[in-house]
């Protein structure tokens, strides 16, 4: 195998306490950091069972956490493939969870399947990267398990495993809140510069705008994910130009009611300022996503981008104008 | 963008069953696009559909790996964002 060293026999899956804090860890820096799993053939159970079902996954370690955390109290063999640490749907998508990886993993471990018959489990988000055909041609009988690892435990149950055709990624309210956290880190880290930016000009021109900009930046972070399907639009920078105007509202109304009275360049920055993050958030949320259409984010990049940059920069001259008039 | 090349299309549900949006559906004369809003473009109809019909581009649906592979040509096309790779400088 390139690079990676491979047992050559199959070894008990288990975690211990250090694997919860890295799950704690790649979660909030999901897009970050990552850990990964020695790739090689796995087993959970007493025994290595050549009878036992096979899922095969990849080497990114909270994945093969959370499978190994519903399955075992069961008796199964996991085939972890070389990935370099990155999930199932990214990894399909690049190429990497491929069938020709899943080959080399099977024949290194040739001696520990059953030479009639080799039935393997698949993630179903696994597909865009494992041509199906590839596998059968070496007399492989791919099974296109289920799209989460927590319906591992009922699909096994049935002895007869039937291909998951009817299941669907739906970005859920569940898999929406777990982008949350990560989403939130990767963005206080773009705040750095937005904040950067503000309190240069504020050392420069007293403006007196710097963090006041972080219930804009964490309003929308929160909201544009929990009301993702309720925004309207499927394009992900329509759907934060709707939160924009809810928050556009908001502002209105700590106006209105005398709770915030802000000079007119103040105003039209901080509208300015919510249009801009706002489209900037929902273009990047469609990386976050895992329901963005490459071809539609092209299409709203080259539409949605200029504007938001267009607008943090119009914020920007209106700051720099109220810096000068104070 | 996706497209059903009737011609080549025997309906042999192949797409239906890996594509994990139930965006395609098996028509009178071939297989169809739902609603393609819904298509999150994967490439896992394409790849493996053994008649080669279905024209499909396939890309990754996230604003850094657009900009990087397409804009700013940085990084090979399909390589991803690179997120949360131990091999890359990852995306954000």
């Amino acid at each position: 195998m390139d690079k990676v060293k491979i047992e050559n026999k199959p070894k008990k899956l288990t975690f211990n306490i250090t694997d919860y804090f890295k799950v704690i860890y790649s979660w909030i820096f999901a897009f970050k950091h990552t850990f990964a799993i020695e790739p090689g053939l796995y087993y959970i159970g007493d025994e290595y069972d050549i009878d036992a079902p096979l899922i095969v996954t990849c080497n990114y370690h909270m994945t093969v956490f959370r499978v190994w955390q519903f399955l075992k109290s069961m008796n199964v063999r996991i085939l972890v493939i070389d990935t370099d640490g990155i999930n199932v749907w990214c990894s399909s998508g690049n190429g990497k969870f491929s069938a020709e990886n899943i080959l080399k993993f099977i024949f290194h471990y040739d001696n520990y399947f059953d030479e009639d018959k080799i039935e393997i489990i698949l993630p179903k988000l696994s597909l865009s990267g494992v041509n199906l055909q590839k596998l059968k041609n070496y007399s492989i009988d791919p099974i296109i398990g289920p799209i989460y690892a927590r319906n591992l435990p009922k699909y096994l149950s049935n002895l007869s495993y039937q291909d998951q055709t009817d299941k669907i990624y739906r970005f859920n309210l569940h898999d929406r809140l777990y982008t949350l956290l990560p989403s939130l880190t990767q963005i206080i880290s773009y705040s750095f510069f937005i904040l950067l930016f503000l309190g240069g000009i504020d050392l420069l021109l007293k403006t007196g705008i710097v963090f006041q900009v972080l219930p804009v930046i964490f309003f929308t972070t929160i909201f544009y994910i929990i009301l993702f399907p309720i925004l309207p639009s499927a394009r992900f920078s329509i759907k934060g130009l709707f939160l924009a105007g809810l928050e556009l509202v908001i502002f209105g109304i700590l106006i209105w009611a005398g709770l915030f009275q802000p000079k007119l360049f103040e105003i039209i920055f901080y509208c300015l300022f919510i249009i801009s993050f706002n489209l900037f958030f929902g273009l990047y949320y469609t990386g976050n996503s895992g329901v963005s259409n490459y071809s539609l984010v092209k299409e709203e990049i080259t539409r949605y981008l200029p504007i938001a940059l267009a607008s943090f920069l119009l914020a920007l001259i209106s700051l720099i104008i109220k810096g000068f008039q104070a | 963008m996706i497209e059903i090349i009737s011609d080549k299309c025997v309906k042999c549900g192949d797409c239906v069953k890996v594509c994990p949006q139930h965006v395609i559906s098996i028509g009178s004369e071939a297989a169809v696009i739902g609603n393609y809003s819904d298509c999150m473009e994967c490439g896992a109809c394409r790849l493996n559909c053994r008649y080669n019909a279905i024209d499909l581009t396939k890309g990754t649906g996230c604003m850094i790996a657009i900009i990087k592979e397409d804009i700013l040509n940085i990084t090979p096309k399909n390589s991803g964002c690179g997120c949360g790779s131990n091999n890359s400088s990852s995306c954000c």
